[in-house]
């Protein structure tokens, strides 16, 4: 495959923009929902604001790093990236390495913070599979030489990640796995033979452990037992109500006051919500859906088709997360447990989210002429 | 790559692009819908679990005598409720309870079982018990502070107050009539709180939206007086073996009830024990025949109509006086010949009555006996009067309006006798008779004020005296059958009564089961004081003048050397020599001022003065002089007072007054 000639270019300055006022927002939202929490558990009411500064400055060194950083370089990273997301996977079963969490290993105990594995295996997965089916794209349409070893790895990451087990995320990778090979050109009638593995698979798991079949019924009929099971996403749709058009002010919102489970992580746009109203919501969907657009444009203007896959694939990691989110804490679909990138509260999160963003910019800045 | 390729992956990139539009489209529809348009009901929602909010009765208010003694007040009490989703072990929570509350398991193991959240396992408990609960601690069981109405002087006047419900509603007496100004509005507390139930900024806020507090009441009882009639009465009760006995004083010139009494007694604060029966108050709710009680009432009239003059002579036809099919006797048997009519009355000759009422005529008969008040409810301001029995005058036949004359066919409550006879001592104004002088708010001023309010003039006050003189000689003369009232130095107007009780089994009139009454005013040249005691089947003396005369003779007695001790010359009482202590109160009667006595000139006189800088003695002296009851503390000098100087004072003079050694 011929590299095309690109030209170093500004980066992309309204994804920049987007994504700094989204981390600010978020910054001061995590103020706001958690203080009271931390004020409890921690007598201090900045505890998760300090903490989260710190992970917004480190993030965006990385993000400006990266910005600056050619992203062809990143191919090299590819298969070791694999490597390194599957051993750590592994080590979270390890026990006191792997922390145990509301029933899931989902971090890694790293002494002074702990590392949620998968945030950064869905940027390695992204980069691998850009990567691999930029190589044998010309041979996307048959299945052996195609697309067999990126789905056997892709399944594999998958089912670690099942057994941890975050449901969610490994409904996320499926999806960037299926968008991205139908991206790069796969036959249709491959992936439909796909879809109709995974989608009894995915309904085998759903019933296999009955705590997910219980959040479906939950979905489906909050209102059926407020007190308990419907407790979380009815305390959602409170907030949501009593913000109203306008909200009832930024930091007088109530349900922040414990009713919601964790308002600056998984509940953070319940909150925001509440407390900028209908308004506040509609921005930061908005900011979303501006961000997700741009992402696509780097993906149309990329220079080649690594950077078109690689661009497409991080641009759709981010909107899913979002999506999940906003639609689970809005009653859309199943709560998930996922977090809201750039507004969430979380280290990994946060920092793989600027990753993200840092390599969109770099390939925006060699778009083709 | 092909360009053909490149257009495809153009439009796979734009089919993702366009889905993820969709969907983040869909996502601000759903915004837009939970936040806008059912924003309201999730919102009322939210508040409902944001907020708590708390009904607490307020604080009833106080029941005054008329110089400010309590006789009813609440107190906060102790109630246990439990909360069983919350109680970890329940038979053993039940166990404990039990034991130290004093109740059966079983019924609250029942209580438990009854409710999701809340139920009550004991109202109202002693301090102690309250004590012993909050120190084994049980989760789920918790102390509500409620407020408990409690008597600080037992029976006293406790027919008069009545009682209140455990929900704090007046049942009886005047905790009922006066219900809705003692208990004031119930407050309502709502406060928001996080959802571990932490109480964040209370606010409080009432039901109405005026906050409406209890008031307390100032009656027109005096609580010595109370106490002594009271005692007197259940002395008389069980010398003379009566069933029970009634006692009313009242103020002739004004209707203020001074005192009233039922014997057996009855206690308001374990009213659940004695059963609410007994707590009613039978000076307004029992009618019975008066008697000769009632042949004041004849006499009134026929002075009025003129019919009679005191030296016409009836003749009473030797104790025996045929009526239709009917022979009227004399009381105890006894035989007159001819009768002046002043000694009709001092004898208390029934047929001398009967003679008089012929020579009345029925009809003027009944408009005086309805224009005194029988027949018709007095309007005093206790709940459940009764109005009496009288018989339209069109259905009295010739022996009715024979019998009446002596009392006897027609029944009358207590009150009605009270008043009546005080319009006799009033000049011939009948009085509406009334308990309650007036509301006021918990800093002391004045909400509502009753004054004394005239009915109407029964009688001249040429008769009324003349009347007076009369009923002073059934007194005073040695003779009278009212000798037993006689008091040394002052001069009383009384009259006996001795009603036979209508036996319902025989129909007929019971010569032994009697109600013995007394009543009576003094001075007889200017009443203040009217009394009416009744005493209920007395087993020894059965006649008016011997069992109840003497009682009335009592509390005259005390009345005058405690308490109007101005209507006689008694031991004047040296104030200044004990006020020297730091707290006393100084008490004075209260000077009585009448609807038409009071001015408009002394409505500017009676403004607070100013005590500051005096000592307690100048002090003491200054509010003796402008009859204010001063409360004192501290010693030294006068540095502040309540109510401020200047403050218009009306029929209640109280003034907190601080004194400072200003050092």
């Amino acid at each position: 495959m011929i590299e095309q000639t690109s030209e170093e270019k500004r980066p992309d300055i309204i994804l920049l923009v987007i994504t700094l006022i989204l981390v600010t927002v978020g910054t001061a939202m995590i103020y706001s929902s958690s203080s009271i929490l931390a004020m409890e558990r921690f007598k201090d009411a900045q505890y998760f604001l300090k903490k989260q500064i710190l992970f917004v400055l480190l993030g965006l060194s990385i993000m400006v790093l990266l910005t600056k950083f050619d992203y062809h370089r990143l191919k090299r990273w590819a298969y070791p990236g694999i490597a390194l997301s599957v051993i750590l996977l592994m080590l979270i079963f390890v026990p006191h390495v792997g922390i145990r969490a509301g029933g899931a290993r989902r971090w890694l105990n790293l002494v002074l913070f702990s590392f949620q594995v998968t945030e950064m295996v869905k940027i390695c997965i992204v980069l691998f599979l850009a990567h691999y089916l930029t190589r044998k794209v010309n041979y996307i349409t048959t299945f052996s030489r195609g697309i067999l070893i990126p789905l056997l790895v892709t399944l594999f990451i998958i089912v670690l990640i099942a057994l941890e087990p975050d449901f969610g995320t490994a409904v996320i990778m499926a999806l960037i796995m299926m968008l991205m090979l139908y991206l790069s050109g796969s036959r249709l009638r491959h992936l439909a033979v796909l879809v109709a593995f995974l989608i009894p698979a995915a309904v085998w798991m759903v019933v296999f452990k009955s705590y997910r079949l219980e959040r479906l019924k939950v979905f489906l009929n909050p209102w059926n037992d407020p007190g308990n099971k419907g407790f979380q996403i009815i305390q959602s749709l409170l907030s949501f109500g009593s913000g109203g058009t306008f909200g009832v002010g930024i930091g007088d919102g109530m349900q922040k006051l414990f009713y919601l489970p964790e308002p600056h992580t998984d509940f953070i746009l319940s909150v925001i919500a509440e407390e900028s109203g209908f308004l506040g919501v509609a921005i930061v969907i908005f900011l979303f859906g501006v961000l997700v657009v741009r992402g696509f444009f780097i993906s149309f203007k990329a220079p080649d088709l690594f950077g078109t896959l690689l661009a497409a694939g991080l641009t759709m990691v981010i909107a899913l997360e979002a999506f999940i989110n906003i639609a689970g804490v809005m009653g859309l679909i199943p709560l998930k447990g996922l977090t809201l990138p750039f507004l969430s509260y979380g280290g990994t999160s946060l920092i793989m989210s600027l990753v993200a963003v840092g390599i969109l910019l770099n390939i925006s800045s060699h778009e083709r002429s | 790559m092909t360009t053909e390729s490149k257009k495809w992956l153009r439009f796979r990139l734009a089919t993702l692009l366009l889905c993820f539009l969709v969907l983040f489209i869909a996502l601000i529809t759903r915004a837009f819908q939970i936040q806008v348009l059912n924003g309201q009901s999730l919102k009322v929602r939210a508040d409902r679990q944001h907020t708590t909010t708390l009904r607490s009765e307020s604080e009833r208010g106080i029941v005054f005598d008329r110089n400010g003694e309590k006789l009813a007040a609440s107190i906060m009490a102790d109630s246990v409720c439990a909360d069983p989703s919350k109680v970890v072990n329940l038979e053993e929570t039940a166990r404990k309870i039990a034991s130290i509350l004093d109740l059966d398991q079983g019924t609250i193991l029942k209580k438990f079982s009854g409710s999701k959240n809340f139920c009550w396992i004991a109202r109202k408990i002693t301090p102690d018990q309250a004590a012993l609960v909050e120190k084994v601690d049980l989760d789920g069981i918790f102390l509500i502070k409620e407020p408990k109405r409690f008597y600080p002087n037992g029976e006293l006047a406790g027919h008069l107050i009545g009682f209140v419900g455990l929900d704090a509603k007046g049942l009886e007496g005047l905790e009922l009539k006066y219900d809705d100004y003692l208990k004031g509005a119930p407050e309502k507390l709502t406060w928001t709180r996080d959802a571990k139930g932490k109480r964040l900024y209370p606010r409080v806020e009432y039901a109405g939206g005026q906050p409406k507090e209890s008031t307390n009441l100032i009656l027109t009882i005096d609580n010595r007086i109370q106490h002594l009639v009271e005692s007197q009465l259940k002395e008389a009760v069980k010398a003379k073996g009566a069933k029970g006995g009634l006692a009313v004083v009242m103020d002739p010139k004004t209707g203020e009830i001074l005192a009233l009494a039922n014997e057996l007694g009855f206690d308001p604060n374990t009213f659940s024990k004695s059963g609410a029966a007994k707590g009613k108050n039978k000076v307004i709710t029992d009618c019975f025949d008066p008697g000769s009680t009632f042949k004041p009432f004849l006499a009134a009239g026929a002075l009025e109509e003129g019919v009679v003059k005191e030296t016409d002579r009836f003749y009473c036809e030797n104790g025996k006086y045929a009526i239709a099919d009917r022979v009227i006797h004399e009381a105890q048997r006894k035989r007159h010949g001819y009768l002046a009519f002043s000694d009709i009355i001092k004898y208390s000759s029934n047929i001398g009555s009967v003679k008089v009422s012929e020579r009345l005529g029925k009809e003027k008969f009944y408009q005086y006996i309805t224009k005194f008040g029988f027949g018709a409810k007095t309007g005093i301001d206790l709940p459940g009067e009764t109005a009496g029995l009288l018989r339209p005058v069109q259905n009295w036949t010739r022996v009715d309006a024979a019998t009446i004359a002596f009392g006897q066919g027609i029944s009358v409550t207590a009150i009605q006798l009270i008043t009546a006879l005080s319009a006799i001592a009033n000049q011939g104004v009948l009085m509406k008779p009334y308990i309650v002088r007036g509301l006021v708010d918990k800093k002391g001023q004045i909400v509502k004020k009753y004054a004394p309010t005239p009915v109407r003039q029964v009688i001249s006050p040429r008769t009324a005296k003349r009347l007076t003189a009369i009923m002073t000689s059934v007194v005073g003369d040695a003779d009278g059958t009212g000798k037993n009232a006689r008091i040394v130095n002052v001069n009383v107007a009384g009259k006996t009564g001795t009603s036979q009780k209508f036996d319902f089994a025989r129909r007929a009139y019971s010569s032994e089961r009697v109600r013995t009454s007394f009543m009576g005013f003094f001075p007889a040249e200017d009443p203040q004081v009217a009394i009416l005691v009744i005493l209920d089947e007395p087993q020894r003396d059965k006649w008016g003048g011997v069992a109840s005369a003497p009682v009335f003779k009592n509390i005259a007695e005390q009345i005058l050397t405690c308490f109007k001790t101005n209507i006689r010359e008694n031991p004047v009482f040296e104030e200044e020599k004990i006020n020297r202590d730091m707290k006393i109160k100084l008490v004075s009667a209260v000077p009585v001022i009448t609807r038409h006595k009071a001015a408009p000139g002394d409505m500017e006189e009676a403004s607070m003065p100013d005590f500051r800088g005096m000592t307690i003695r100048d002090a003491l002296r200054k509010a003796r002089e402008k009859g204010i009851e001063l409360n004192v503390s501290g010693n030294g000098w006068a540095v502040s007072q309540v109510p401020a100087p200047g403050v218009a004072i009306a029929e209640l003079r109280y003034c907190t007054v601080s004194f400072s050694t200003g050092n």
